[in-house]
């Protein structure tokens, strides 16, 4: 016999509607309305994309520290010796991690966000919500990457301090600032995310597609190096064209009160990167008709 | 727009629920069917599919705005569904074919949006489908059940109460929980997950196939759960492809032909009203093919490996 516990109650009946089931919507307001009501699943997502990280690896988590600073102590090392790459008023150590923190959110979105969707293929056919979501789940590994970046940079700091009694941090205002430009390069890469992981679907050309992307855009961010090197076309280009330039010169302002920005640029730079995420959720919109049936079909 | 029925209200069953309505289905249609199109189209060369597969989503996208869809020659799987679903009914879902059945439970499970329309549920709901939505092989049986809960959006405090009460549902399933799951078979899992559903006590039960293969403990309380469903308010949705085996446990039948709402009601008045749709239905299509002849009189529930 079922010993199941009654723990309904006759009394206890909703009058407002647990779930709505709705057809997709074709207004991209409503779209993101209804992606911030299915933000629910959005930490269990998170969780998945995290746990299959580094599964059935030795290292484990301790892959994440390896695949975050190993690069970065390398162009240190390196490039340190390059007086055109470092900065009059800033140690080159400081320079490098803050700019990787805010790259490293970048790559590691463009890397994991394209592939969300044919991550998470098997629960695309289990839950009805905006295909949106799988994405934003995606940015929990640029999160665990920014943390780790974030420790380095504290450490940097209070070593700076140790060995020559200067603050660079900048304990003013501004740093109230410095999660915008993160949450902002974020959304950009959300939106690029959006037309490759629909296409990543169909193509599998896709995947290759974004390490190559990301390698011309780390060139074209000044991350290794100041703007100021660059010929004035040059910056101007680089200033208004790629929006993770004025973003990172913007946030190592408010980090340590340094950096080449102007507001015309991180206007034009906000800008740029919250339409490309609008133009990447609208398209994910238009395309919720076809992710199902294509994963149905077993096109992966 | 109400579809067919919009001149009246939609349709309930005679019977009526004590506790009001569980499920509305607003106007709902679905079409599928593009993909299959496009692999009968261009099916000798696979870089050309898979162009062609990326240009029908870019013009799909530009058909769905314009509300062109008809261009691709979608297959009507339901068109303009509404009824209501009362509080306390063990709805059984017939068609021929089963492409309507499962179109529709797949939109009630919430694992597909409906093409138009809209279902209301008031209640909490879980399905059959949504278990295994992730498994994690090197995971003990607790923890891949704790984590599509949490994928699922399922209250933490119900899973972990519902994996408390797995024991006086099934025994054996509550023995596996703390086993890594890569070392237990498809159905001991099926059966642990099909086990944790019934004791998340949820108002809503959506189940593809009443007729899964279960062991005799499980396919007891299950029957047992099916019984005294109306008497505590549970809404359970089931389906089958052997439809025999719906008539006895279902208060009600939900008759789908041509995509269409055929007939909804108590089970004893549809049973005689169509007799001859239920003949139709239960004669499915490769049934004898693949071994899912209705008119055979097979074991009811098969023993456990």
């Amino acid at each position: 016999m079922s010993s199941l516990a009654p723990n309904h109650s006759p009394l206890r009946i909703p009058m407002t509607p647990a779930l709505v089931v709705q057809a997709p919507t074709l207004n991209i307001f409503s779209y993101l309305y209804r992606t911030a009501r299915a933000a629910n699943h959005i930490p269990g997502l998170a969780r998945m994309f995290l746990t299959r990280l580094y599964r059935e690896t030795v290292l484990g988590w301790w892959w994440l520290i390896f695949r975050a600073l190993l690069p970065t102590l390398g162009i240190i090392a390196i490039f340190q010796h390059v007086p055109a790459l470092t900065p009059a008023d800033l140690p080159y150590a400081l320079h490098v991690v803050s700019g990787m923190m805010l790259w490293t959110v970048v790559s590691t979105t463009l890397l994991h966000g394209a592939r969300a969707l044919q991550a998470a293929r098997r629960l695309i056919g289990k839950l009805a919500t905006p295909k949106l979501v799988f994405l934003l789940a995606s940015g929990a590994v640029p999160v665990c990457f920014s943390l780790i970046f974030a420790a380095v940079l504290a450490g940097l700091i209070v070593f700076e301090y140790a060995a020559t009694g200067k603050v660079y941090l900048r304990l003013d205002w501004p740093l109230l600032l410095c999660p915008i430009p993160i949450l902002v390069s974020f959304l950009f890469c959300i939106g690029i995310c959006s037309f490759i992981s629909v296409a990543s679907l169909v193509a599998r050309d896709a995947r290759y597609v974004m390490p190559l992307f990301s390698q011309f855009l780390f060139y074209l961010t000044p991350v290794i190096y100041t703007l100021e090197i660059m010929p004035p076309s040059w910056r101007l280009a680089i200033s208004y064209l790629n929006p993770l330039a004025s973003l990172i010169e913007f946030f190592r302002w408010t980090l340590f009160g340094v950096g080449t920005w102007d507001v015309l640029s991180l206007i034009a730079a906000t800008g740029i990167s919250l339409g490309v995420f609008l133009l990447g959720a609208r398209f994910l919109m238009l395309c919720e008709w076809a992710v199902a049936d294509v994963i149905e079909a077993g096109r992966l | 727009m109400m579809g067919q029925f919009a001149d009246r209200q939609l349709p309930r069953s005679a019977a009526g629920g004590p506790w009001g309505s569980a499920i509305e289905i607003v106007d709902v249609s679905k079409w599928g069917g593009a993909v299959q199109q496009l692999e009968q189209r261009f099916a000798r060369n696979e870089a050309l599919q898979l162009l062609m597969e990326l240009a029908t989503l870019m013009r799909g996208v530009k058909h769905r705005k314009k509300g062109r869809l008809g261009e691709l020659r979608l297959t009507p799987l339901l068109r303009n569904v509404s009824l209501t679903i009362e509080r306390g009914s063990v709805v059984g879902i017939v068609d021929v074919g089963g492409a309507s059945r499962t179109a529709l439970l797949r939109i009630l499970a919430n694992c597909d949006l409906p093409s138009r329309g809209a279902v209301r549920f008031f209640g909490k709901m879980a399905a059959l489908q949504h278990l295994a939505a992730v498994r994690l092989p090197y995971n003990t049986c607790r923890q891949n059940m704790e984590f599509d809960g949490r994928l699922m959006g399922w209250a933490r405090d119900d899973v972990l109460g519902a994996l408390d009460r797995l024991s006086g549902f099934s025994e054996l399933a509550s023995k596996c929980l703390d086993i890594p799951i890569r070392r237990l078979s498809v159905r001991v899992i099926g059966e642990l997950g099909f086990s944790l559903l019934c004791c998340l006590d949820y108002d809503i039960l959506v189940v593809d196939e009443i007729a899964y293969p279960r062991s005799r403990e499980v396919a007891a309380n299950w029957q047992d759960y099916l019984r005294r469903a109306p008497e505590r308010g549970k809404t359970v949705i089931v389906s089958s492809r052997q439809l025999r085996k719906l008539y006895g446990p279902c208060t009600h039948l939900l008759l789908i032909k041509d995509a269409e709402v055929l007939d909804y009601g108590a089970t004893e008045v549809i049973t005689k009203r169509h007799e001859d749709f239920l003949a139709l239905a239960e004669r499915a299509p490769f049934a004898d093919i693949v071994g899912l002849d209705s008119s055979v009189e097979d074991d009811e529930y098969g023993e456990l490996a």
